[in-house]
């Protein structure tokens, strides 16, 4: 029985972009359906789209065979339909029943009546739940658990979740594979949004692969017998080549050198738990690990935007001289620009105060600012009408290349790229990846932060694996392996599990 | 009120603007143009300074303390430096607040409203008590030695040369430091985002301080003007009670859009309507709070069209799908 | 000198002084709780002061004048709202434009009424606010006459403190309210209408703050002074500040300040010569930087506090 169609959905984005074109999906009642593709394919949009977060622009959505029109995730809602999102709908400085009661709004609440009903669904789902505890105090796995109970507390019977494994490590993932299979039995029916082909094969009882906005074909997973033919299908011929990196030219002098550092988050929790490494002349040190296990706040505490806890941090054995040291962050629209400031100033919105953009009497020389912009702009190939429009009107890819084109091009010794692909189309992301290697033959000591280790194996020297706030291991160029390293990135969870996957990696 | 309305205009208009009541538009207009200049370097990165009318009191007061005190040193060494302290002593008015709001976060707009009060009620004891003139019937300090007092620049009228530094060296140097220098852009990027502000590598702490100072020495400066210019002495009304200049210079920055040129003429156009509003009054009996009300309907237009400006830019970037 | 008169006099100002502090902080505590702060609380308050004496003046009648007083308050907060909400504007700016608008009407009017040469007596108005005294309660030996012989204003700002915090933490509209403060994109994404539920808060700050103002004007003065909020309405955003967006402890912060501000009256008052009355008047504004500085160090209000909302769809 079909408990959703979707029929001929096409979601253009203001802009012209085309995210989903005459899309057809739908979902059976019990069933784990997995959404599979690469980034940017248009699963999310489709199931924001399912869920009420977006209004396609045109075509039908039909819940049990009737029709349905919805205007905001409520009315999807009162359909059945939740949505667990990679960013959570929770607000950290309330309590989990404050975080639960706010997704009842709009129905009848009794107290007493929501506890056992709680307690009845925490028995169901197999975890116990801290009321009293506030959000920020919660761990990702545990907030996910939240959201899941939230939707069912709301009466939700189909449950689309969002990548909900790119933020967990190891047992958490089982554990979450796992409780997937005990909702779908007891007869919710389940979408899985990921690019993951395990899990897909894992879990699902069908998968539907999408590329560029279409949906190429539907399949039962029982019937897969080659996980290949998977791939191809996701991600057709290559449109790029990879990049192929020179023997490393490196000699080891250290340019950064971070010695036992331990580094609190707002909240007061120790996100950085003594971590020392040296970053060389000309290398590409990769970091990888599951989101939120540290990175963030290391790359913060280097770039002087945090105040370590304790420890030092020390550039070319001078202290704190930052000179020199270009930065990509993560957030790029919340960080990287100035947004009520046009394309030229944030061109060189780190650099304006260093001589070459300066005149006599210590003004602003625009002519070389304009100049340098120019090279962002071309280099990135960002489009704006012009180099003074206010960065706020651009989309936000073209702000991601502004950003990712000025910390590439102006010079430096150190870079710290934090995701600097993320969010870019194919052919920009190897334009940033062939760049990042020419630095790094030039000289430059890069600093690869990235949650795709393909990206991190394609361009790294040396691999350090970050878990629950230390490195478990830095691995040479030459013995990083992906298995031994999803390993490693999960040590922190428990010896056991990392031997199993040790050996099976052998 | 049943007066004619276009006789009304009529005054307020030669009042203001007619060849006769030009120079003392300028007049007008210098303090306003002092005090905006340096709400807008302020401004910008989104500090809200609203301590001028203070730091223009102390200022002033400060003027009138050194005028008794120096008033035997030659004028030419006397006169720079007693303008020099009544900028400094605004400066340091806004010093508390300005520590206050940078390193430990705490509103501006709070302290430096509190700080008004203060001053106010500092110079009106000052006045009352220590400094009074004892011969004169009101609260005011005695008037200050002739020798002393802001050189007349243009004879026939009360143009000194504090009209002219303001209009003709302060209005320049500002838009140059403000859009051409790497301090007017720090500024810029602060009033953007101040997380993205340390991003780039400023020093935000410093930089409120400093933007702060200077505001204040320039509302401190416009305080000493005032006394050795215009008024001689320091007196409880050094500015108007219905428009201050403190006040009414939050309105002309904004209506200049915190850029120097723009603020000239915006702070000519309401001395101008300071001027022709008592004008008016005295000859059509409009009350003098008129032009409180017009400058804040042109706040309000102003802000509208912020808005306007922002929505229309966004559909050009829709039609050039971008 | 300082006879137990004294004092029992001065706990009796300190809480006639902290009435309109109270109303219109509570207000102003549920809109900062909303993500909105509203600048021109100082003016609303001015409005209500001059609306109440205008109407009080020329009909005599001080229910209407305090019914009219919270009109004006209302719209002039709903323009705030318009401005900020609808046209999303930044609220700093508009709140301060908003307060030098009312400053110049106020004044204009007042000057359009009575004439530009005000004789030495001001126009007044012959009967002011008279408190009520509670029966029974008013006369318990020493605090009967402190708590329970006041305007009818004074308990409900009591009752007030009460139920904002019974509202924000105890029922279902609070929880909303502080979720849009928090994180307005989440709660509008859980079905909270953000926009309509700050328009209702502006709305019932404008009616409150408005009544706060008349107090001024008809409650303990008999007449309308330009500028007579002097700066209450922005202590009270500090108050709020110092109270950690919490009613309970509002109270406790408003009844401090107003103590101080009885107590420079009453210096005022006793003239004593090596204080100046100037700077007795100075010390409420003093207290209010020295206490913001003491607890108002990087102090954590709602996170969308003064952020512009807009919804994504």
């Amino acid at each position: 029985m079909l408990v959703v169609e979707l029929r001929k959905i096409t979601k253009v984005y203001p802009g012209g972009i085309v995210a989903n074109y005459e899309v057809d999906f739908d979902l059976r009642k019990g069933e784990v359906h997995a959404l599979l593709g690469e980034n940017g394919a248009g699963k999310t949009t489709l199931m924001k789209i399912l869920s009420g977060c977006l209004k396609p622009t045109s075509g039908s959505i039909y819940v049990e065979g009737r029709e349905v029109k919805f205007n905001s995730p409520l009315d999807a809602l009162k359909q059945g339909i939740g949505m667990v999102h990679q960013h959570f709908t929770l607000i950290p400085t309330m309590t989990v029943l404050e975080n639960l009661r706010l997704g009842l709004i709009g129905q009848k609440f009794n107290m007493k009546h929501t506890l056992t009903e709680i307690e009845e669904l925490s028995k169901i789902l197999g975890f116990k739940v801290k009321l009293d505890s506030p959000i920020y105090a919660l761990s990702v796995g545990e907030r996910q658990r939240i959201e899941i109970l939230r939707l069912l507390l709301s009466r939700a019977r189909i449950l689309i979740f969002d990548e909900p494994t790119s933020m967990l490590c190891g047992p958490e993932i089982d554990r979450f594979l796992q409780l997937l299979k005990s909702l779908s039995s007891n007869g919710y029916s389940i979408v899985l949004i990921t690019h993951k082909i395990r899990e897909a094969m894992r879990i699902s009882d069908r998968i539907t692969i999408m590329k560029m906005g279409r949906v190429i074909t539907t399949l039962r997973t029982d019937e897969i017998d080659d996980e290949s033919r998977l791939v191809e299908l996701m991600v057709g011929e290559r449109l790029m080549p990879t990049t192929t990196k020179v023997a490393p030219s490196f000699n080891k002098e250290p340019l950064l050198v971070v010695k036992n550092l331990v580094v609190n988050d707002d909240e007061g929790l120790t996100k950085v738990k003594d971590i020392s490494f040296e970053l060389y002349r000309g290398e590409i040190l990769g970091i990888a690990g599951v989101e939120g296990n540290g990175q963030k706040e290391l790359v913060e505490a280097i770039v002087g935007l945090r105040k370590p806890a304790s420890g030092i941090i020390t550039f070319r054995g001078k202290n704190d001289n930052l000179d020199g040291l270009n930065y990509i962050p993560a957030e790029r629209v919340e960080l990287g620009v100035a947004p009520t400031l046009s394309v030229a100033i944030n061109s060189v919105l780190r650099s304006f105060d260093k001589e070459e953009f300066k005149k006599r009497g210590n003004t602003l020389n625009f002519g070389r600012i304009n100049e340098f912009a120019k090279k962002v702009v071309s280099f990135m190939n960002v489009k704006t009408p012009s180099l003074k429009t206010p960065v706020k009107y651009l989309s936000g890819g073209n702000i991601q290349k502004i950003i990712v084109g000025r910390e590439i091009i102006t010079s430096s010794e150190i870079l710290i790229a934090e995701q600097p692909t993320a969010g870019l189309d194919a052919k920009s992301a190897y334009y940033v990846r062939r760049a990042l290697s020419e630095l790094a033959s030039k000289g430059v000591g890069i600093l690869l932060i990235s949650s795709d280790l393909d990206e991190i194996l394609e361009l790294s020297d040396r691999i350090a694996v970050i878990s629950d706030g230390k490195f478990t291991r830095i691995f040479e160029r030459e013995e990083a392996d992906p298995v031994l390293i999803g390993s490693y990135m999960l040590a922190a969870e428990g010896a056991g599990y990392n031997a199993r996957a040790a050996t099976s990696a052998n | 009120m049943g007066k004619d309305p276009l006789q009304a205009y009529y005054w307020l208009f030669q009042g203001a603007f007619s060849p006769s009541a030009i120079s003392e538009t300028f007049v007008r207009a210098t303090p306003l143009l002092l005090i905006s200049i340096g709400l807008a370097v302020v401004f910008r990165a989104k500090v809200w300074n609203i301590g001028a009318e203070g730091q223009f009191y102390i200022g002033g007061m400060m003027t009138a303390i050194m005028g008794i005190m120096f008033k035997d040193l030659p004028a030419p060494l006397a006169f720079p430096v007693i303008v020099l302290i009544a900028g400094l002593g605004g400066a340091i008015w806004a010093l508390i607040p300005a520590i206050l709001k940078a390193s430990y976060g705490i509103n501006e707009v709070i302290t430096t409203l509190m700080f008004n009060y203060v001053a106010i009620y500092l110079v009106s004891y000052l006045l009352h008590g220590p400094f009074r003139d004892p011969i004169s019937m009101f609260p005011e300090t005695e008037t200050i030695n002739p020798a002393l007092w802001a050189p007349i620049a243009v004879q026939g009228t009360r143009i000194h040369v504090g009209v002219l530094l303001a209009f003709v060296i302060v209005v320049p140097l500002a838009y140059f430091f403000l859009k051409r220098s790497a301090f007017g852009l720090k500024l810029d990027i602060l009033g953007s985002s101040p997380r993205v502000a340390e991003y780039a590598n400023i020093n935000t702490t410093h930089l409120i301080i400093q933007a702060m100072l200077i505001s204040g020495f320039l509302a401190g400066l416009a305080g000493g003007f005032e006394v050795l210019g215009i008024q001689h002495k320091m007196r409880l009304e050094l500015s108007p009670t219905t428009s201050p200049y403190g006040y009414t210079g939050i309105a002309v920055a904004l209506l200049g859009y915190l850029n120097p040129l723009l603020i000239a003429l915006t702070s000519f156009f309401l001395g101008g309507i300071i001027n022709g509003s008592m004008t008016m009054h005295r000859m059509a009996q409009i009350p003098v709070g008129m032009a409180g009300i017009i400058q804040a309907l042109i706040i309000i237009f102003i802000l509208t069209g912020y808005f306007v400006e922002d929505k229309l830019s966004k559909k050009v970037m829709e039609r050039l799908k971008l | 000198m300082i006879t137990a008169e004294v004092i029992l006099g001065l706990l009796y100002s300190s809480i006639t002084l902290l009435t309109p502090l109270l109303l219109a902080g509570l207000a102003e505590l549920l809109v900062e709780r909303s993500g909105i702060l509203n600048l021109s609380l100082e003016g609303t308050m001015l409005m209500g002061a001059f609306v109440a004496f205008m109407v009080a003046f020329y009909t005599g009648d001080l229910y209407y004048a305090t019914l009219l007083a919270s009109i004006a308050g209302a719209v002039l907060c709903l323009l705030f709202a318009i401005l900020t909400i609808t046209l999303a504007l930044d609220q700093m700016v508009t709140g301060l434009a908003l307060n030098l608008l009312t400053i110049g009407i106020t004044s204009y009017l007042y000057r359009a009424s009575f004439g530009w040469y005000v004789s030495p007596i001001p126009p007044h108005i012959q009967t002011t606010l008279q408190p009520i005294e509670i029966p029974v309660l008013s006369q318990i030996l020493v605090i009967g006459k402190i708590l329970f012989s006041h305007l009818p204003h004074t308990y409900a700002a009591f009752v007030l403190v009460f139920l904002t915090w019974w509202l924000l933490f105890k029922t279902e509209k609070g929880l909303k309210i502080r979720a849009i403060g928090e994180d307005p994109q989440t709660a509008d994404y859980l079905g909270i209408n953000v926009n309509l539920t700050r328009y209702a808060l502006l709305i019932l700050e404008g009616c409150i703050a408005g009544i706060a103002g008349s107090l001024l004007s008809i409650g303990y003065y008999n007449m309308f002074l330009d500028n007579m909020t002097q700066g209450r309405g922005y202590i009270a955003i500090a108050l709020i500040i110092l109270s950690r967006w919490n009613p309970l402890l509002l109270l406790g912060g408003a009844f401090l300040f107003s103590f101080i501000d009885a107590l420079q009256l009453r210096i005022q008052a006793f003239n004593i010569p090596f204080l100046p009355y100037q700077f007795a008047l100075m010390l409420p504004y003093l207290f209010t930087i020295v206490l913001l500085f003491v607890a108002g160090r990087k102090v954590k209000g709602p996170a969308s506090l003064a952020k512009p909302f807009k919804k994504l769809r």
